[in-house]
């Protein structure tokens, strides 16, 4: 149990983080270095408190719907509503440290007596496309825009706020295939495109309703309703939602607004569609028989993963804290801000029991700035085994089995299974950070030790393990040498001038123009390139996934590549040039691509783009 | 039982004392500057402390960036309209302080046509580097067009601090900037357009 603390009782303790930067455990503060501060957090003792694992959001039973005509199509009797609430709460993130006060996304719905998580609730979702007759015309089948997911958004953090961080809200969905109102833009726009809110900040006091299809891209066409055909080989797995509001990003998901959103194929997708099936089928549920009653083999297509209690996922957050426990942050510090104290769901070195047998891990960078290598190894360092199988665009084409480790960078997804079948009881095994990083501008190499940021206590005997990692996951087409002749081509260079962000030339972060406008379902390669030296910029682009077709001129790693694995976040080091295919498929409007170094997004390395009908 | 409430109450005020939150001016240097009008003041305690201010970094024999971005500051400045003086300031500071004296900054200033409200500041070298590694707008070391791009800008009160491209839309700055400024029942003015 979390002890409350109030609010009041911060303030009437003086306790509250009012400043960008705190008074160190001595009552001063830390070290004053030329470029700005560094700051040590109190000491805590590793492994104290069980891994956090934030509960799904309680579902609503009340329809919830600001703007029925912007959402008529989709919501309907099968669409679930959450009611998701920012808020100021005091929580441990150590058992030896004092209340911090952060901001939070809270179930509206919560259970009496659950606790409340320093994440915001992880919702979990099936994803798919159902098919439907069209009326009066038999065998000829249409999509069905049902189902999905309705998120009312309040915005309860308090008036009287001080210190860093805006209490006002934008939620993006990360990774989401969304219409661009449900997106998180920045900021209003004064004038923005036809069919674009004006409003899509909330306030305090306000709320904003996010409607998420979840349906397979392809199917929605906002020009043209009535596709009969999906993509049905793109599912994301693992994705994130938190706040997006310019200038003040960094800051708001720093004090903690961010939580997990994973997604499932449907089992009863797009039988009745005429397009090609999903070739695979991520349920979640690794007990799924073979055969059914009577003795017929079930959908061969299901997947069997390591699922519900063995499918955990993890974000990885570095802070830093003040002697009484509140978080620091520094402002000033526009390269990137580096906490001294890596959280895990929220933690502070928590530990897992895990049963001999299989996990799937969900990795998630939530970090502002700091990039991670993580190695999962035994107390001596000694490195154990991972198998990859995922990243931001879901299921790779195969698992990479046996990889060392997992280099993370910031909003990148990576998800692993580990066996801990062959460890004996009692085992401690740790997933180490071995990434060096002293500022905020990019990493300073991988070491060959480095802190230990979860452990994992291997408990018990073997157990029945009915999870498998097969090897084929979810095979999609590569991009065509077709795609790609008729692809429209932009290249977009990221460069700093005067200390500001600067993309082929023009001063970044204007967003009230685009710097490009794709067309609806017609394909682009983009060409990303990195001219400032020394920085390195993990590149997310909104709306869709990407394929990755070369690095710096050559094919790229396996685990980003094309025909292998898709992405949403690509990592841009100093002087890399990275070319991806991209094709935005159903929603038009106005999105953003933005490094999601947190600070470096709020000093408007940043750029909005449309696509049109 | 008494003298255990005392020892947590002495405690608890202890760890109030220690973890007292930095004042402003621990982190925004309290450095002696000139105003263009001559007058001495200093950083934090007379321009920044309990505003909402906007700094940048310039110097009057710059011909690169620095004209275009007082231009454009100069457009924020209309959008901030009463404000400006009143709960928000401006302050230019010139990173060549050598050169830019007080007569000189009154000259660009009168040239550009900038309202009370808006400081141009000179001082030491030093003292001036200080501000800028302060709020993270000097990185490069010496070189004094470097990050004269950036407009740092936030509330002193509330701790609330961002920063954006001084050449960004001034429209878009002035909304920025207004939504800082508490809201007064008196002017009952909604910020930005």
């Amino acid at each position: 149990m979390r002890p409350r603390v109030s609010r009041r009782d911060l303030i009437k303790l003086g306790l509250m983080g009012t400043g960008y930067i705190v008074l160190g455990p001595e009552g001063r503060l830390a070290r004053a270095e030329s470029d700005g501060f560094t700051f040590q957090s109190p000491r805590t003792t590793p492994w104290q408190a069980e891994l956090p694992l934030p509960a799904e959001p309680n579902p609503t039973a009340s329809p919830l719907l600001d703007h029925p005509d912007a959402y008529r199509r989709f919501v309907d009797n099968q669409t679930t509503f959450f009611e998701i609430e920012a808020v100021e709460r005091a929580v441990k993130f150590h058992p030896q440290l004092g209340d911090t006060a952060v901001w939070c996304y809270a179930d509206r719905h919560i259970a009496p007596g659950a606790t409340p998580s320093i994440l915001g609730p992880t919702i979990k979702v099936r994803f798919g496309a159902y098919g439907e007759e069209v009326p009066g015309q038999p065998g000829r089948v249409r999509p069905k825009l049902a189902g999905g997911v309705l998120v009312r958004h309040h915005n309860n953090l308090p008036y009287d706020h001080r210190g860093f961080g805006m209490t006002r809200n934008t939620v993006h969905f990360h990774g989401g295939h969304v219409p661009a109102r449900a997106d998180g833009f920045p900021e209003d726009l004064v004038s923005p495109p036809d069919g674009f809110p004006n409003k899509v900040v909330f306030d305090r006091g306000e709320h904003y309703d996010y409607f998420y299809p979840m349906l397979d891209p392809g199917l929605v066409a906002d020009n043209d309703i009535g596709r009969d055909h999906a993509d049905c080989d793109e599912t994301p797995s693992t994705l994130w939602y938190h706040d997006h509001l310019l200038d003040f990003t960094a800051a708001n998901v720093y004090r903690g607004l961010a939580g997990f959103y994973l997604a499932f194929d449907d089992p009863n997708a797009n039988s009745i569609l005429s397009a090609p099936g999903k070739v695979a089928l991520d349920i979640g549920d690794e007990t799924f028989p073979d055969t059914d009653p009577f003795g017929h083999p079930t959908d061969p297509r299901i997947l069997r993963l390591p699922s519900n209690d063995f499918d955990i996922p993890l974000v990885f957050q570095d802070k830093s804290f003040a002697a009484d426990g509140s978080l620091v942050y520094n402002s000033f510090d526009h390269d990137g801000f580096l906490g001294d104290k890596v959280c895990v769901n929220g933690a502070i070195q928590p530990f897992l029991r895990v049963q001999r047998r299989k996990y799937r891990f969900r990795l998630l960078n939530g970090s502002n700035a700091r990039i991670y290598q993580i190695v999962l190894a035994d107390a001596s360092g000694g490195r154990k085994p991972m198998t990859q199988i995922a990243t931001e665009g879901g299921l790779m084409a195969a698992p990479i089995r046996n990889i060392s480790g997992v280099l993370l960078y910031m909003a990148e997804r990576v998800e692993v299974v580990v066996d801990f079948t062959s460890y004996a009881h009692g085992t401690e095994l740790f997933l180490e950070n071995r990434m060096r990083q002293d500022e905020g501008r990019k990493p300073d190499g991988v070491m060959s030790r480095g802190p230990q940021m979860l452990k994992f206590i291997v408990e018990g005997d073997p157990v029945e393990d009915p999870s498998s990692v097969p090897d084929v996951l979810r095979p999609f087409p590569k991009v065509t040498e077709n795609e790609i002749r008729t692809a429209v081509r932009r290249t977009f260079e990221f460069e700093r001038r005067h200390g500001a962000w600067v993309i082929n030339g023009e001063l970044a972060g204007q967003l009230t123009r685009p710097v490009a406008t794709a067309r609806l379902d017609r394909g682009e390669i983009w060409r990303l390139r990195n001219d400032s030296g020394g920085w390195w910029h993990p590149v997310h682009i909104h709306h869709e996934f990407c394929r990755v077709l070369s690095r710096n001129g050559k094919l790229p790693p396996l685990d980003e590549r094309d025909g292998m694995a898709k992405k949403d976040t690509l990592l841009l080091r100093d002087n890399e040039t990275v070319e991806v295919y991209v094709k935005f498929r159903d929603y038009i409007g106005p999105w953003v691509f933005h490094c999601h170094n947190l600070e470096h997004e709020d000093m408007a390395m940043m750029a909005r783009f449309d696509v049109a009908p | 039982m008494i003298g255990t409430r005392i020892a947590v109450v002495v405690t608890l005020l202890a760890l109030a004392a220690a973890a007292r939150p930095a004042r402003a001016q621990e982190i925004i240097p309290n450095v002696p500057l000139r105003t263009q009008h001559g007058t001495a003041v200093r950083f934090y305690d007379d321009l920044v402390k309990g505003k909402v201010a906007l700094i940048n970094f310039f110097f009057t024999s710059c011909t690169s960036i620095c004209p275009r971005t007082t231009d454009n500051l100069k457009k924020v400045q209309t959008a901030l309209g009463e404000h400006l003086g009143r709960d928000v300031v401006m302050i230019s500071m010139s990173v060549d302080p050598r050169a830019d004296t007080p007569a000189v900054l009154e000259q660009y200033a009168l040239r550009y046509g900038t309202k009370p409200g808006w400081y141009f500041v000179t001082g030491r070298m030093e003292d001036i580097n200080l501000v800028r590694r302060r709020l993270g707008v000097n990185r490069d070391g010496g070189d004094k067009t470097q990050h004269t791009g950036l407009l740092v800008y936030g509330n002193d009160a509330t701790g609330q601090w961002a920063a954006t491209p001084a050449m960004a839309d001034p429209a878009v700055i002035a909304r920025s900037v207004l939504r800082l400024v508490p809201a007064r029942p008196s002017t009952a003015r909604p910020p930005g357009p």
